[in-house]
């Protein structure tokens, strides 16, 4: 899986698929990402710590060729 | 991956043809020449490798970039067949994972590759070294750099928005392409300095993310000229400075006049030597937020309440080109740590060279 912000999930796409893993678990964040306080910074990953452990479990996909 | 080569029947028409190019997202939205399958075996011929041999994989999109291939868009972009060479050995510098061509080409930076040609094929297919060097005028500059740019697009997927994730993009993403002035150099040309022969050519791949010129018409002595140089280098929006990139390299193109002056007391290396000492500047000038991620960062950026631009002289690259009688530099920041490439250009077939010695 890959954390990104939703920004730039078609280069994520775009990338996962030229690597062979076209259906790579994504974990989308909003953006901004780098310019948030930490405070913010803390509140997202609380937030989405649940799903991105889920994701990181899950069964990874299969490559193609 | 693959995309494959399609054939299509388009009307007898320039305009026509472009729209319908455009249509298909094949061109950097300037006419392209229409890569008709006998202009790209004349391409071909200019080359002794076949056709399907893959001669990258470049990211972000990963498609096979054969030969023929690379060829269609050297059509495309206007090459001479003459020219196909250097485009392919561009191609390959742009492959080496130094090159790091998947930021390059997906980056929020303005970043582009950036073609410099040594050697003696500068004058076998006439590439200007001197006045205008990065402008308009001269065929094999524009579109071996345009060549390149189209492969990006068409084989590397270097489609804004897509994959392509640059905030701006610096205009040398349409072409970029200079030739050491080698003849007006005091010191040892790029390509020698990277270890190939003097009678060899090359390309040297760089990432710039930005020009700056730097104007010095007064200075009489060596050490000040250099002195100006590294003041004007000293511009905090570099990735240099940059929490994440300490190792990026700073390219300097110095014109002949600036070249010569400074060649008096200072040999290249004590150039890069002096450079790498005399670019810091006091924390002060930048942000703390910044200064605090730098430091977490670790990578020794800051040393002494020093904010330092490069740890090492090897991150100073340095070449001569630009018109006689000016003295303008430039200075270009490289993209993170995007490293310079350089390749051997290889001879034109003999065939090729036999035929083109018969037409002329």
């Amino acid at each position: 899986m890959t954390v990104v912000t939703d920004r730039f999930v078609s280069l994520a796409r775009a990338s996962a698929k030229a690597a062979g893993h076209p259906d790579l678990p994504l974990l989308v964040l909003p953006h901004p990402f780098e310019t948030l306080p930490i405070e913010r910074l803390h509140e997202l990953a609380e937030a989405t710590v649940d799903e991105c452990v889920a994701l990181v479990r899950a069964q990874p996909p299969r490559a193609h060729d | 991956m693959t995309r494959r080569i399609d054939e299509i029947d388009l009307p007898d028409d320039p305009e026509a043809i472009f729209d319908a190019m455009e249509a298909r997202g094949w061109t950097d939205g300037l006419p392209v020449i229409p890569p008709t399958p006998e202009r790209v075996a004349r391409m071909l011929s200019a080359t002794g490798r076949p056709p399907g041999e893959v001669v990258a994989r470049l990211p972000p999109a990963r498609y096979d970039a054969t030969v023929e291939k690379i060829a269609v868009n050297a059509v495309m972009a206007g090459c001479r067949p003459e020219y196909f060479p250097v485009v392919l050995a561009a191609v390959e510098a742009t492959a080496d994972p130094h090159f790091e061509l998947f930021g390059v080409n997906t980056t929020t930076n303005p970043t582009i590759p950036f073609v410099v040609i040594n050697g003696p094929v500068r004058h076998a297919i006439d590439v200007n070294c001197s006045w205008s060097v990065l402008g308009p005028g001269k065929r094999a500059n524009a579109t071996i750099g345009r060549a390149l740019s189209l492969v990006m697009i068409n084989l590397a997927g270097r489609i804004p928005d897509q994959a392509c994730k640059a905030t701006w993009k610096f205009p040398g993403a349409f072409t970029m392409c200079a030739g050491e002035y080698e003849e007006e150099s005091p010191w040892a040309p790029l390509h020698v300095e990277r270890g190939f022969a003097r009678d060899e050519s090359t390309v040297t791949l760089l990432s710039p993310n930005s020009a700056l010129n730097v104007i010095d018409t007064e200075s009489v002595d060596a050490g000040e000229l250099l002195a100006n140089l590294a003041a004007a280098m000293m511009g905090t929006g570099g990735n240099g400075v940059f929490p994440f990139y300490g190792l990026g390299e700073l390219c300097v193109m110095l014109c002949p006049g600036h070249a010569r002056l400074i060649a008096e007391r200072f040999s290249k290396q004590q150039v890069r030597e002096t450079l790498l000492e005399r670019l810091r500047v006091p924390v002060e000038r930048l942000s703390a937020r910044r200064v605090r991620m730098m430091e977490a960062a670790g990578l020794g950026q800051i040393e002494d309440g020093q904010v330092r631009f490069a740890r090492h002289d090897w991150q100073f690259l340095i070449f001569v080109a630009g018109g006689l009688g000016g003295y303008h530099s430039a200075v270009f920041n490289t993209f993170g740590d995007s490293r310079a490439v350089t390749r051997r250009i290889a001879p034109l077939p003999p065939a090729f060279a036999a035929a083109a010695a018969r037409s002329s």
